[in-house]
């Protein structure tokens, strides 16, 4: 049973990781490219910092920052790349479910 | 008739440059160049300056583009997306006083903690979501 158990916890972090993994390149496209839409200098960096911080903090300073920025201009590519990326972040946020999921059930059968 | 062309032939009706109209609404010429040629599209307070500026009615402007109407209508739909977020808001805060409550109550009930913690992770990736979706 226990191994049972250890076997769901393991399953659960690597989905959980990839997940996390695969998310978090999602948003930093996605910030990357609305940052480069509004004109804001170093879009990479701000596409970095968005990713940083284990509350979202980063990404709450961006929302900040931009605020005084409006869209100058934004090509189909682009808008494209957008919608592209929240999709995909929310397929990485599925899998961040199920691992988390798998991991809190192993741990509290064991 | 899209809007592009409609932008372009009454721009040329009134016998303005595209640097000029740039000019008066504080864009580039490549953003007007941009939705004429259909590559973008002017959000709506940059309509309502062109309808002004070309002396043509939204109605005229707007009408028949449906591609145009879809990207309005998701533009100005912000309540609908405020409403996700604070129900979001409401659920995360919810599920944890019932986790923080059922903690301290009933600690032998580990499997209701367990599907109340599972019930938090789902709740805390929606408002993620919602929160992301709004960049």
């Amino acid at each position: 049973m226990e191994n049972i158990n250890m076997v769901i916890i393991a399953i659960g972090a690597a989905t959980l990781i990839v997940g996390s993994t695969f998310s978090v390149y999602q948003l930093y496209k996605l910030v990357e490219t609305d940052a480069r839409c509004r004109g804001l200098k170093y879009p990479k960096a701000w596409g970095f910092f968005a990713t940083c911080g284990n509350n979202q903090s980063g990404l709450i300073l961006y929302f900040i920052k931009r605020r005084k920025h409006p869209i100058l201009n934004i090509t189909k590519e682009q808008k494209m790349i957008i919608d592209d990326c929240k999709k995909k972040f929310g397929i990485g946020l599925i899998f961040i479910i199920l691992g988390s999921v798998m991991c809190v059930w192993g741990i509290f059968l064991l | 008739m899209e809007i592009g062309k409609k932008l372009k032939e009454t721009r040329r009706k009134v016998d303005l440059s595209q640097e000029q109209v740039a000019e008066k609404l504080f864009v580039s010429r490549q953003t007007i160049s941009n939705w004429e040629n259909e590559r973008s599209y002017p959000d709506i307070i940059s309509i309502i300056k062109l309808s002004d500026l070309y002396e043509i009615s939204l109605d005229e402007l707007l009408k028949g583009d449906q591609k145009m109407m879809e990207h309005l209508e998701e533009c100005t739909n912000v309540v609908e997306s405020n409403k996700k977020l604070i129900g979001a808001m409401i659920l995360n805060i919810l599920l944890f006083l019932i986790m923080l409550l059922m903690a301290t109550l009933m600690p032998d009930r580990i499997y209701m903690l367990a599907v109340d913690f599972s019930l938090a992770i789902i709740s805390v990736a929606f408002l993620l979501y919602q929160i992301v979706r709004r960049i």
